[in-house]
């Protein structure tokens, strides 16, 4: 795995530029050589920068390429590396030759013809006597000494601090020009890519944290935090200010995150596209990440495998969604193949040499950006459609408060009191004063609680108080409304027990037959209960012995809508006979 | 007369009741009263009624099936009601008057007096019910061709060819039929736009002719308003 992470983050600095392999090194060009060809000798005489001594004594190695069968050399201890480096042509004056090494052992000090010129850290006989030196950097070759023709090249090395069994170490040899030129570019990506997954990053945790409480957006947010820091990471080894402890304690964290940024993606987009069984998906996505993140550890298996499997079930899908039309998930798609294709590239590399032109420069960058872009639209397309749900509810919520004056201001109600009113005149004037009295009161309440989205309990109990009294006079019957003296402290939308109490008028009550209203609140654990309870003989009549739906009216229907608006899915309506008595009852989750 | 008073509201009733008294006084014969739509419905499967006065909710469907049922017997109806907003409707279907709430004895007598023939009847029936088994249906008024009275009931000959009967009594019909008919006679009432033409027959008779080839007959009084009204 480490070689594998160590593979493609070296392999980018040579895919777009010329490089050649071997020990030959012709100064007129600009091609950088890859020095991996060099012999090992265990042990530490400094007299070997001098006198190698025999040839026999030295092994042969190659960077980055597993021992050859029955090799006792390791890259534990102290060890000698060497190698002749043969330089041909005329050498450009204008920029010095350097060095330029990535993960040699803990501390190094290199000679050139025999001649200490650089040391990296400090070599040490244990790792008390020895000082880790950095990661990564450039060493300049000395000038007046790189003249044509064959040089020896040692590397004194001591590796105490970092356990390595393989020389996965890489030296490259060049002009200080190009060398520069390719890690600035790189650093140059990296500061890009962290400025973009930021951006991102913030969006989305705004977009959490701010009104709209969007979940999903919450992974996507720490999804691009994770490469924020895995760029920050980069751009860090690309600046060779990184230690080699540092780095080897660092580096399996940081490669941690990869994935679990990877899970985190996927899982977002799980839950924005809302792709059926994302709960079981999530679950396998959770643990092919727990395998990824502990094989290399414990098998010598290479997961990414794995992540290629995910990578295009994900795939399929959000193909899935966008045939379905689901919103946002067109856009998602192409972010998402673009994340793909960048990953593509960096795993089809070694084995497609062609592809090579696919990791220019910027070219990753700009997959990423459409990436991005592509996601976050989606998320903006998601957001635009919650915004129209949003506003058709708030058009819904003035048209109820509307609907709500219209139903109790509307004038059948008032030209029948009017009418009931002018009834008793001359024969009952008392009766039709205490009526007048009665809907003045109800008209006043109701104008004042139509606006709200909920009231105290108490204003609707004395609401559907005034309401049986002006309807007791108009129906010749005295009702009642009985309650539990435990019913302070709750709320309920307003004119919803006023609706159940007039549709009980209606329809559970006969035309001169008194009627009694029961009403009882109470807590059930997380929930509250209220219960309306009528003694009407009429619909128990109509609905003895027979189990005929009920068809619901206009009232009912505007006891569901005030529910919805102010419990959102949190509430539940049921109604029907019980032992003769007709019931209402509604249950509000808490939260 | 027979009247039934579909009211919900005791006091309302009480008080059309006590107002019904004393504006016709002893044409009634007996006044009943129902509270509720079942307990209308079954008074009027069980009693002859000449006069409805409906408090109708017309906004329901409920409302409406009474209405019909009631339009496809022989009684009249009118409507007391507070949902003025469907006056139209009301008339549409064949109601006598439609008389908004909250009323004063004086616009109950105006309805009282349409019903008995001394006002002027509305013009804008545009169906009439009519029962076929037991499910009342709505003819429109404007397919009619004449209808013509039978030894009970009326007869609608429609344009089509069809006969339907009509619970209802041709002078009912013509009280409140909209002025596109006419009556030619004792037994008949014509649709207008349907006369193709008509003629004098000698002896003081004379015929109509319908589109279709029908030939109808014309009263001899009647003559002249029919001969003035096919002239404009």
């Amino acid at each position: 795995m480490k070689f594998l992470i160590f593979f493609l983050s070296v392999l980018p600095l040579l895919g777009a530029t010329d490089y050649t392999t071997g020990r030959n090194i012709n100064l007129s060009g600009k091609k950088i050589l890859l020095m991996n060809e060099w012999q090992i000798r265990m042990g530490d005489q400094l007299e070997w920068a001098v006198n190698p001594g025999e040839d026999s004594s030295w092994n042969p190695v190659i960077f980055k390429q597993p021992p050859p069968a029955g090799d006792q050399t390791s890259a534990q201890g102290n060890f000698w590396l060497q190698t002749i480096i043969t330089l041909q042509g005329k050498k450009d004056e204008t920029y010095p030759l350097m060095l330029f090494f990535i993960q040699l052992p803990s501390a190094f000090e290199i000679f050139w013809d025999g001649i200490p010129f650089a040391r990296n850290g400090r070599v040490g006989k244990d790792s008390h006597g020895e000082t880790p030196g950095k990661i990564r950097g450039f060493i300049l070759l000395p000038i007046h000494k790189t003249t044509s023709g064959p040089h020896r090249l040692s590397i004194r090395v001591s590796n105490f601090h970092i356990h390595k069994t393989n020389h996965e170490f890489e030296l490259l040899c060049g002009y200080s020009s190009v060398l520069n030129e390719l890690t600035s570019q790189r650093k140059e990506e990296n500061l890009l890519y962290m400025g973009l997954f930021l951006t991102a990053a913030l969006f989305s945790l705004f977009l959490f944290l701010g009104g709209w409480r969007y979940f999903p957006a919450i992974f996507f947010s720490i999804f691009t935090f994770f490469h924020f820091f895995i760029n920050f990471w980069y751009y860090l080894l690309r600046s060779n200010a990184l230690k080699v402890p540092l780095y080897y304690w660092l580096n399996p964290v940081f490669t941690s995150a990869n994935t679990i940024s990877f899970l985190l993606l996927n899982v977002f987009l799980l839950w924005h596209l809302e792709i059926p069984r994302r709960k079981v998906f999530s679950g396998i996505l959770c643990v092919s990440s727990l395998l990824h993140v502990v094989s290399p550890f414990l098998f010598q298996w290479e997961f990414w495998h794995l992540d290629l499997i995910v990578a295009f079930v994900m795939l399929a899908l959000i193909f899935q969604q966008v045939r379905k039309k689901k919103t946002g998930s067109a856009t998602a798609l192409l972010g998402y193949s673009f994340f793909l294709f960048d990953w593509l590239v960096y795993l089809l590399l070694p084995l497609l040499p062609v592809l090579a032109f696919l990791d220019a420069p910027f070219i990753s960058l700009l997959a990423y950006s459409i990436f991005l872009v592509g996601l976050m639209g989606s998320v903006t397309l998601k957001m635009r459609e919650q915004f129209r749900t949003l506003d058709a509810l708030r058009f819904r919520s003035q048209r109820l408060e509307a609907e709500l004056l219209k139903k109790y201001i509307q004038p059948h109600f008032i030209m029948n009191t009017l009418q009931s009113i002018k009834s008793f005149l001359g024969r009952d004037s008392a009766k039709a004063e205490k009526l007048i009295e009665a809907l003045a009161g109800e008209f006043r309440l109701i104008n004042r609680i139509s606006g709200e989205m909920e009231i105290p309990l108490e204003e609707e109990l004395r609401l559907c108080r005034l309401h049986l009294e002006l309807m007791g006079y108009r129906r010749n019957a005295n009702y009642q409304l009985l309650t539990d003296k435990d019913c302070l402290g709750f709320s309920i939308p307003p004119m919803v027990l006023h609706t159940l109490i007039e549709n009980g008028l209606t329809h559970a009550l006969k035309p001169k037959e008194n009627g009694n209203f029961r009403f009882q609140c109470q807590r059930q654990g997380h929930k509250t209960v209220y219960r309306l309870e009528n003694d009407g003989s009429n619909l128990a009549e109509m609905l003895k012995g027979t189990s005929e739906h009920i068809e619901e009216g206009m009232g009912m229907k505007y006891v569901r809508a005030r529910l919805a608006e102010a419990y959102a899915g949190k509430w539940r309506l049921d109604y029907g006979l019980d032992k003769g008595i007709w019931f209402v009852q509604i249950e509000k989750e808490d939260g | 007369m027979r009247i039934l008073i579909v009211e919900d509201e005791p006091p309302i009733a009480d008080y059309i009741e006590r107002c019904t008294r004393s504006l016709l006084k002893e044409k009634i014969r007996r006044i009943d009263v129902a509270y509720t739509l079942e307990d209308a419905r079954r008074h009027l499967r069980k009693q002859a009624v000449d006069l409805c006065l409906l408090d109708l909710n017309l906004s329901g469907s409920d409302g409406y099936d009474l209405l019909k049922q009631v339009l496809a017997l022989p009684s009249q109806s009118i409507i007391i009601s507070a949902h003025a907003e469907k006056a139209i409707t009301a008339f549409e279907y064949g109601v006598i008057d439609f008389v908004p709430k909250p009323f004063t004895s004086e616009r109950l007598q105006k309805a009282f007096d349409r019903y008995l023939g001394k006002g002027p009847g509305s013009s804008q029936l545009k169906f009439l019910a009519y029962r076929l088994g037991s499910e009342n249906r709505l003819l429109a008024v404007e397919t009619v061709a004449f209808f013509k009275a039978t030894r009970v009931f009326v007869e609608a000959y429609l344009q089509d060819g069809r006969k339907i009967l009509l619970e209802k009594h041709l002078n009912q019909l013509e009280r409140i039929l909209p002025d596109g008919f006419m009556r030619i006679h004792r037994s008949y009432i014509v649709n207008i736009s349907h006369v193709g033409c008509y003629r004098h027959c000698g002896a003081s008779r004379y015929r109509l002719q319908l589109k279709d080839g029908t030939f109808l007959p014309i009263s001899r009084y009647r003559y002249p308003a029919l001969h003035h009204l096919l002239k404009k």
